[in-house]
């Protein structure tokens, strides 16, 4: 398929913060290869934020856990690149790769309620991070380093200093959820990839958590990969969209562009499937099955969903400025 | 004419018994409802976790019995109804839960949820009938017969499984329908065509629907009536245009500020958090408003 080589037309005015090139991440079955991401190529520059929007089933989550290099067998990642500080991270051994997560990229999880120990201390918590990855050297931090330590990341994420001495069924979910930014921001990374951070909160949690994250990153200047499937949190969170399908980015650009005029169908019906509180009835679903990505053919996954006959190239174009698509002449103008 | 369900002043409290360590916990708090007969509606029940909104489901559905006040239907406790009462009750008030594969057995075809209780409730004559009334309410939610029925569970999608529940539902010619979050285990683009087929219920056939949400961009899509619940408490209700557009409770003002909205030209969080929250533990219910 074809593929976006550059998504940001001027890449030289600030630092680029991540680059990913033509990411393939496949599963062997026995039925066949599924390829979960197919070809995937975007850049972020630093102190952007970009989401990764699809339905489930779309690749977004496996992406994800391809950036971190986390692919769990059967799934493997089966080409392109990933660049973080001038770095190739598909070249990095194990060992530098460990190393590599969470001081320069780092995981804000789905669920944090889950991903915490649930017989560790948030202190502990918060410090092994830094111990593995000797943040202080080969000496052991002081009593009162650890303390200043716990409380600075506490604080940055608007909780208690008391909360480090807690354990995690102490804490409410979108506590957890706070404990988790704050591990993920403790070695100030250059990339932070959110994977649905606030799916199981409440809306006002909700509202309160993602203010928290975005005012860590703009601090930091790092660059986030906003994993969701909630366009509302997209629209209100991030600077930049990418839109999924079987796999493939469809549709990429700046969030104010994409929302006010979609071009790919998927995007536009993805848009208006969406519930909205200024006029009623005006929301439809999206007509058939999301693909199935085994066995799925060259070119448009689109159009196998809404019945029509496949091209087997389709090209990756420029509408606007920043905003690119798959454009297929043969669904481009479905649901318009 | 009495009301097909009413809940007058149920109060469910948890814990703090005679021995028991534990604080009271007060989930729903003296709260009344009514389903009319005549006008039947789709009447949204909102709020957030520990708001107590599926407790107040539980009491309606008669699985929980209030600790005070009681939830009557046609005009009869439920907690003092006859076996033969309570049977009809169960088949004229239909629940529909949140996760749609939690109410499948994995082993059998989705055709046992659609053809047992038409067996149990004695609903057709013959099989030809009941076959023809299972492809009827699946017509009804927008799925194919052929390509539904004879299948597995887990071989239909979320949204078609959840579909199917509504059909299910709809095979015993319910006067209610309480659905309990049934979209937000689905996909955002899944969403619109189950709720439009709970919607198509109530207009085409005339069935209440209690809709139990979170969501109040779906629960203003869909409803007649909305209420809202914070923790345990009514805080406000009325006609859904006047409280989602003119909200007069700071709670519900905070929940409306809080929704992302999807366009970014809206933002989110105008109100300042923290003088908010103040004000709701001060705030009175502000009860009905039409």
């Amino acid at each position: 398929m074809t593929t976006a080589n550059k998504v940001k037309s001027n890449p030289s005015k600030s630092k680029l913060g991540i680059d990913v090139k033509d990411l393939k991440v496949h599963y062997d079955t026995p039925d066949g290869v599924v390829k979960a991401v197919d070809g995937v190529s975007f850049s972020l520059r630093q102190g952007e934020r970009m989401a990764l929007v699809g339905e489930s089933g779309s690749g977004k989550s496996t992406l994800a856990m391809a950036l971190m290099r986390l692919t769990r067998a059967p799934g493997r990642i089966a080409g392109g690149q990933v660049i973080v500080g001038g770095r190739d991270m598909l070249d990095l051994d194990e060992e530098e790769m460990r190393l590599q997560r969470l001081n320069e990229v780092a995981l804000v999880p789905q669920g944090a309620m889950n991903s915490l120990n649930p017989v560790m201390k948030i202190k502990n918590q918060l410090l092994d991070g830094l111990y593995d990855h000797q943040v202080s050297g080969d000496e052991k931090m002081s009593k009162e380093q650890q303390v200043e330590i716990v409380e600075k990341l506490l604080i940055a994420v608007d909780l208690v200093p008391s909360v480090a001495e807690m354990y995690p069924h102490e804490l409410s979910g979108g506590m957890k959820q706070r404990v988790a930014i704050a591990i993920a921001t403790s070695m100030e990374p250059r990339v932070i990839v959110a994977d649905e951070p606030t799916s199981a909160l409440d809306v006002v949690v909700q509202r309160n958590v993602m203010q928290t994250l975005g005012r860590l990153q703009e601090g930091l200047h790092a660059s986030i990969i906003l994993i969701g499937h909630d366009m509302g949190l997209v629209a209100q969170f991030s600077d930049h969209v990418g839109v999924m399908y079987a796999g493939r980015l469809v549709e990429v650009g700046p969030v104010k562009t994409v929302f006010k005029s979609p071009k790919h169908p998927y995007t536009r019906l993805l848009i208006k499937s969406l519930p909205t509180l200024s006029n009623k009835k005006d929301f439809i679903g999206i007509p058939g099955l999301p693909a199935t990505l085994l066995n799925l053919p060259e070119g448009c996954a689109f159009c196998l969903r809404i019945g029509k006959t496949n091209p087997n190239v389709i090209p990756w174009v420029n509408v606007a400025k920043d905003h690119f698509i798959q454009d297929c002449k043969n669904c481009s103008s479905y649901g318009k | 004419m009495p009301a097909v369900l009413e809940a007058k002043n149920v109060t469910k409290v948890f814990g703090g018994g005679f021995l028991s360590r534990e604080e009271e916990n007060v989930a729903v708090n003296d709260i009344s409802m009514s389903l009319d007969q005549k006008n039947p509606k789709i009447v949204a029940v909102a709020g957030e976790s520990g708001s107590g909104k599926t407790t107040l489901a539980r009491l309606l559905l008669g699985i929980a019995a209030p600790t005070s006040g009681s939830v009557e239907y046609d005009g009869k406790d439920l907690t003092e109804i006859s076996r033969k009462e309570r049977r009809e009750f169960r088949r004229e008030v239909q629940p529909i839960f949140q996760d749609p594969y939690g109410s499948y057995n994995p082993f059998y075809k989705v055709d046992h949820v659609l053809f047992s209780p038409v067996k149990n409730f004695k609903m057709a004559q013959s099989r030809d009938e009941a076959v023809h009334m299972v492809n009827q309410a699946l017509e009804m939610v927008g799925l194919v017969p052929e390509e539904t029925l004879g299948r597995l569970p887990h071989q239909l999608s979320g949204g078609q499984r959840q579909r199917v529940m509504v059909a299910r539902a709809l095979l015993l010619k319910p006067r209610v329908i309480l659905a309990d979050e049934p979209v937000s285990a689905v996909d955002a683009s899944l969403r619109a065509t189950i709720l439009d087929a709970v919607s198509r219920l109530n207009k085409e056939l005339g069935i209440a629907v209690v809709y139990v949400t979170h969501d109040l961009t779906t629960a203003y899509q869909i409803s007649d009536e909305i209420m809202i619940l914070y923790k345990g408490n009514l805080v406000e209700a009325g006609s859904v245009e006047t409280v989602i557009k003119k909200p007069a409770h700071p709670y519900t003002q905070l929940l409306i500020d809080s929704i992302p909205e999807a366009d970014p030209n809206k933002r989110w969080g105008k109100l300042d958090m923290k003088k908010t929250q103040e004000k709701i533990v001060t705030a009175p219910s502000v009860g009905w408003r039409s």
